[in-house]
């Protein structure tokens, strides 16, 4: 039978300092339940178990070497500041030293003193850019004028070119309508002429073939 | 009390650039890193190298050591984190030298193996050591740290809460589980030997 007080027994006994663990074995509920006892044993047992690990002893080792390494001496406190305040003082002669300028198409950020002879090149050289641009500006709106007159009169020619040409076509046109239906008609009259022909043919064959059988009827009466 | 205020002394006396005081300080402390690191590693050499790396720690950052609580709490929360780093790198050492996938090599709780203890355990740890060994082994990684830290360094459930950054009933909790895991494989191994 397994007593239900075994497993907390343990753990407060297991978990507590000596003075708890002294106290707890001269419970009187441990006197009188086997499996509480023989469970602590057990357990106890494991203890000591693990307590039976032979220490060893160290191998030689120069611990004084760590101790060198470290230039003579342990790192004093104030000296885990020394990056920082390096990053600190090169941050403020970096920012004192910056010159930053607009030169209109751009920022120029430099480092050092004012370079007052490139700043008038820079300045000189703005002003000739600036002038040539007006030049360049102005050639170009001759050269737009000139080319939009000369695309005008082009235009105009080729206007003028082409109405003649589509006048001319055009008496071409008629004049070869004309012809056309001159000729269809000549054509039908000559047909309507032949067919009449045929036609005054038949009459003719029809009045001989007449008188024939007239002259005919006569004989035999 | 004693042995803390001699620590503080130590400590104030190597910030001042005493040699003799630090290596007095490593002497004081190094055989229970040692053999912390032993059982952690299962290695001599590895032992060494860890315990070299945690003495390091200490010295860079023994300046930051205020006092408010045990030396030996402060160092075993360098030791702790040394250790989360060298399990981390042996980690990912396993993780180059194995199959991507393998499972295992991604799991905390399995440093070091049991392949991995048992040559050195032959070499060179005793044998009652290489059993206690084995079987601390099977733990996890935080039973074993709460084990080490109570069993081996004598520390309170409440400096073993501020080493591994627990609540103290944490600690306690994971103790009195880390002792019943152990008997069972305690007794499972009696029973196959």
């Amino acid at each position: 039978m397994t007593c239900p007080k075994t497993d907390s027994f343990l753990f407060q006994y297991f978990t507590g300092d000596s003075a708890t663990r002294a106290k707890l074995l001269k419970e009187p509920h441990l006197l009188t339940c086997s499996d509480c006892s023989e469970k602590l044993s057990e357990l106890l047992a494991n203890e000591s178990y693990l307590s039976s690990w032979e220490d060893v002893s160290v191998p030689s080792w120069n611990s004084k070497k760590i101790f060198d390494n470290g230039n003579s001496g342990v790192p004093n406190f104030w000296f885990q500041w020394i990056p920082t305040a390096a990053c600190l003082v090169m941050l403020c002669v970096f920012a004192f030293n910056l010159q930053i300028t607009d030169y209109g198409t751009g920022l120029n950020i430099s480092f050092g003193k004012k370079n007052l002879e490139m700043e008038s090149f820079i300045r000189d050289v703005r002003r000739v850019q600036e002038l040539q641009l007006v030049e360049f500006n102005a050639a170009l709106a001759e050269v737009e004028l000139i080319q939009t007159q000369n695309n005008a009169r082009l235009l105009q020619t080729v206007l003028e070119q082409t109405q003649l040409y589509s006048a001319q076509n055009f008496d071409r046109v008629v004049r070869l309508f004309d012809a056309q239906r001159i000729q269809d008609l000549e054509d039908m009259r000559q047909e309507y002429q032949q067919l009449v022909d045929s036609d005054y043919k038949t009459l003719r064959s029809l009045q001989q073939l007449a008188s024939f059988v007239s002259v005919s009827n006569g004989i035999i009466q | 009390m004693q042995s803390h205020n001699d620590d503080k002394d130590l400590i104030r006396a190597a910030l001042a650039g005493k040699s003799a005081s630090w290596q007095k300080l490593v002497r004081r402390h190094e055989r229970r890193v040692y053999n912390h690191c032993l059982r952690l590693t299962g290695s001599d050499a590895d032992a060494l190298d860890l315990m070299q790396e945690v003495f390091l720690g200490v010295y860079r950052s023994l300046h930051t050591f205020r006092g408010d609580s045990k030396f030996s709490t402060w160092l075993f929360r360098i030791v702790h984190n040394k250790s989360v780093d060298a399990i981390r790198r042996r980690r990912s050492y396993r993780f180059l030298e194995n199959s991507p996938d393998d499972e295992s090599a991604s799991e905390i709780d399995q440093f070091p193996d049991e392949e991995a203890v048992e040559p050195y355990a032959a070499l060179s740890l005793t044998q009652t050591n290489a059993r206690v060994l084995r079987h601390l082994d099977r733990l996890s990684y935080e039973q074993r740290l709460i084990v080490e830290m109570k069993v081996y360094q004598g520390m309170t459930f409440e400096e073993i809460g501020q080493v591994v950054r627990v609540s103290e009933n944490t600690a306690k909790t994971r103790y009195y589980s880390a002792l019943k895991k152990l008997k069972n494989l305690l007794e499972a191994s009696n029973d196959m030997s």
